[in-house]
């Protein structure tokens, strides 16, 4: 069963760990609608990124393989998507891989392969980071180059602002 | 009573596209064999009809997000062959550049995470990387680099834009390209240890007495031109390339089915043509593993055609290493060229086999006519002949197992039916 936390809990719980920490924030997404949501979010801490320590690297990724390149010598990823369902439009859920059970859908392509895949995929190849959280905000509408909702932008505000006060406090 | 048996693979996995397979048989005798192709057509040829034809390239690349430069540099090369333009040798080598980028990043793909898993007894490339990551780690990395330098020559790794008739619309300054060496070096290095070590796995022994086409040129590995020859000795004009090679349509197939002669006849396209056709202007590197690893040529076996990806990868790097270090921004991206009425072929190398584009453009630069013919529509026939050859080999009473070998050898061809959802789902159907 997928856990949901809320966002607080999630910064108590980074905060909690010792150790120089390397640590990946991945916007994943795609130009239509609520899909965005994770562009959006890595945007916004890239904006304040002046105010964050040197050891956070903040990146927009339009396919999950992409974080398989980004992967050496990070400590903690934190990946940021849209998902369609059950999460209501707006709504922010985070998952800890791999502890927490995840829902797995198919892959829509034998060529690309989605998050759980490429996490699979980095556990087996032996480049997981130690710590990897992922961040879902709840989307309604994605149809192609349209913009995205207002709960979704207000949602990505919301996140981005509580992640960066929590990385700016590292 | 003969028993009747239906094998099928709804969907076939680890290829490119929406593809199945359906196998009848009576007893253990062999009816009927069948790829099925049910992706619904993608139309690009009648998308393509009134389009300026500068538009083209652009709109050719969305046809596959594998092997984008092969679809575009081939309606590139036909336009301007209908333009007669003459482009510069330095544009030239950059296009050349481009191809190590796909035949680098489609191939590393392909040996290591779509097709090795087959010979390694796993169900996926994510599976086998618990026992092989090293070989997988290799595999990725190696993509990355093809990706690399696609983004720099061609804009982004996916759908490239950069690529315009005439030339590019803008080089790569010196800075950016010669950064990629020490990736390449180390790249050329990795490639012929994955051909070493692809060339280890076990083979089944099929073989069959193939008829291979591929591009020749007498002077180098062919990527981007050459005649179109076969491993009977005929050899073709590009231009005389549809008098000879057929297309029809099939119930079964949205693709349209290639055949070449009267009477028409299946024939294969890809790696192995290429390598069979052209081992001695392989580089130099490439011919030495070639040698060491013991690869006879022709190599009449399509399961080794993992082993002539490897090859090429290496090919691939060095030639890319030679364009590197040797890389002056040309003087012009371009050629200028004036609009004009006129039709024009080409046909070029992609990864997974020789793909033909032919082209008619009226004065004002609009397409009039369009015609596109994909490696995969010229092999399909091909793997029906293999599936039909191979099955009493490979028949047992365990359909699922049945169908997995099959899947195996469709899998030798690397069909790029398009991008798309894939499973698999296995339906036996006995009577009697």
């Amino acid at each position: 069963m997928v856990e949901i936390i809320s966002v607080d809990r999630s910064l108590r719980d980074r905060n909690s760990g010792h150790g120089v920490t390397r640590l990946l924030f991945v916007g994943l997404g795609s130009p239509h609608g609520d899909d965005q949501a994770g562009w959006l979010v890595a945007s916004e801490l890239q904006r304040r990124m002046a105010g964050l320590p040197e050891s956070l690297t903040c990146r927009l990724a339009k396919s999950p393989s992409d974080l398989l390149d980004w992967l050496d010598d990070v400590t903690h990823l934190i990946a940021c998507d849209c998902c369609d369902s059950p999460a209501q439009v707006g709504e922010l859920r985070m998952w800890h891989w791999p502890a927490d059970r995840f829902v797995r859908t198919r892959s829509s392509s034998s060529h690309q392969l989605g998050l759980p895949d490429v996490l699979d995929l980095a556990t087996n190849i032996g480049r997981l980071p130690p710590r990897v959280e992922i961040w879902a905000i709840g989307g309604g509408r994605f149809a192609p180059e349209t913009e995205p909702s207002r709960l979704v932008r207000e949602a990505c505000q919301r996140l981005a602002f509580q992640l960066w006060e929590d990385f700016a406090r590292a | 009573m003969t028993q009747e048996r239906l094998i099928k693979v709804e969907a076939l996995t680890r290829v490119e596209g929406e593809g199945g397979l359906f196998v009848r048989l009576v007893g253990d005798r062999i009816e009927d064999v069948q790829l099925t192709i049910f992706e619904p057509p993608r139309l690009f040829e009648a998308l393509l009809r009134g389009r300026k034809l500068e538009e083209v390239p652009d709109i050719t690349a969305r046809i596959c997000g594998i092997c984008p430069v092969a679809y575009q540099m081939s309606s590139v090369h036909a336009l301007e062959a209908a333009l007669d333009i003459e482009i510069t040798e330095d544009i030239r080598r950059l296009r050349r550049l481009l191809y190590c980028g796909e035949w680098i990043e489609s191939h590393a793909l392909h040996v290591h995470l779509l097709h090795a898993p087959d010979f390694l007894g796993y169900d996926s490339g994510i599976e086998m990387a618990k026992d092989f990551p090293n070989e997988v780690n290799r595999g990725l990395r190696l993509k990355k680099h093809g990706n690399q330098l696609l983004e720099v020559l061609g804009g982004r790794a996916i759908h490239p834009i950069n690529v315009a008739v005439g030339g590019f619309y803008r080089t790569p300054r010196h800075d950016e390209l010669t950064p990629l060496i020490p990736d390449f070096e180390w790249g050329l290095l990795a490639a012929v240890e994955t051909t070493r070590w692809l060339a280890s796995l076990n083979f089944p022994d099929f073989t069959r007495a193939y008829d291979m086409v591929s591009l020749v040129h007498p002077d180098e590995y062919p990527m981007n031109e050459g005649r179109v020859t076969s491993t009977t000795g005929a050899s073709w004009d590009v231009r005389d390339y549809e008098s000879e090679f057929h297309e029809e349509h099939v119930a079964h197939s949205t693709a349209l089915q290639s055949s070449r002669g009267a009477p028409q006849a299946c024939y294969h396209v890809g790696p192995l043509a290429r390598v069979n056709l052209n081992r001695e202007r392989l580089s130099l590197t490439a011919r030495r593993v070639a040698d060491e690893i013991g690869f006879e040529t022709p190599c009449l076996n399509p399961f080794r055609a993992i082993v002539a990806r490897g090859l090429e990868i290496i090919h691939a790097y060095e030639e890319a290493l030679d364009i590197l270090r040797t890389y002056r921004p040309p003087a012009i991206a371009r050629v200028k060229y004036d609009h004009r009425a006129g039709q024009g072929c080409a046909a070029t190398e992609a990864p997974r086999g020789l793909i033909y584009h032919r082209y008619e453009v009226d004065a004002a630069g609009l397409v009039t006519l369009a015609k596109i013919v994909p490696p995969t529509s010229q092999n399909q026939r091909q793997i029906e002949e293999d599936l039909r050859d191979y099955l009493p080999r490979i028949l047992t009473d365990d359909e699922a197992a049945t169908a997995r070998q099959c899947e195996k050898l469709v899998r030798c061809y690397d069909p790029c039916i398009s991008c798309s959802t894939h499973f698999l789902k296995l339906t036996v159907q006995r009577d009697g």
